[in-house]
């Protein structure tokens, strides 16, 4: 088998090369990126943070974290909708990050623990999806909630 | 805009199988009930909108995300 290969252009990494086998297809885009629908996962060195970097456009980079590494209690239940669209099968096809918004001033990171990014690692499929829980803010501050897990 | 006036205990339909249903009237909050098939996303639209502009507000993460590398190594000797 061939494996494709095209180079994606990243404001924050440059040129990257990207097998197709790495394309994540979002087939709702992200929320107020409708149209983007192409996404890889690109790991941050010494941090617990990934990039979720657009294909299509080389200025749309996200930054994302495992939940699970600021708040090990974070659950939920996957819905129907979801499993439905992303066709997961089993719980070991599931990844899930959400998306970290750092403002001016830093020290008032957040992460939107409301609207996880959902992956099936093996159909390569992902989604935002908005949970119905009170539990799970939109805007969980990452240094009051859990600076001592952030260190690792 | 369809524009219905309703009242409580009253019911929409919607398509085939979308009910809207009020539930109570009190003061300025109208409580809906909504019975949708699983594959029909209900939303409160201004949630909907505080996603997209957390994400928005997100992309400019990416020039920060060095600063809150220092930020760690600050918050770690306050508390030595």
């Amino acid at each position: 088998m061939v494996v494709q290969k095209s180079v994606v252009k990243s404001r924050v990494f440059g040129e990257l090369e990207v097998s197709e086998e790495n394309i994540i297809f979002f087939e709702e885009g992200i929320p107020a990126f409708e149209n983007l629908k192409k996404f890889v996962i690109v790991k941050e060195d010494q941090s617990p943070f990934f990039w979720l970097q657009s294909v299509e456009d080389k200025d749309i980079a996200f930054v994302i974290i495992n939940p699970f590494e600021i708040k090990p209690d974070y659950e939920f239940d996957l819905p129907d909708e979801v499993v439905n669209k992303l066709e997961i099968t089993s719980a070991q096809d599931v990844a899930v990050f959400c998306i970290v918004v750092i403002p001016e001033d830093v020290r008032q990171t957040r992460v939107n623990l409301k609207a996880p990014v959902i992956i099936n690692v093996n159909k390569r499929k992902g989604m935002q999806y908005l949970l119905d829980d009170e539990r799970y803010p939109l805007r969980y501050y990452l240094f009051e909630n859990s600076n001592s897990n952030v260190q690792k | 805009m369809l524009v219905l006036s309703r009242k409580e205990g009253d019911q929409v339909l919607i398509g085939e199988n979308i009910i809207i249903k009020v539930i109570s009237i009190e003061k300025d909050c109208v409580k809906l009930g909504i019975d949708a098939p699983k594959n029909v996303k209900v939303l409160r639209y201004e949630l909907l909108q505080e996603v997209k502009n957390e994400n928005v507000e997100a992309l400019q993460g990416r020039e920060r995300l060095n600063k809150i590398k220092d930020l760690k190594e600050i918050l770690s000797d306050e508390r030595r």
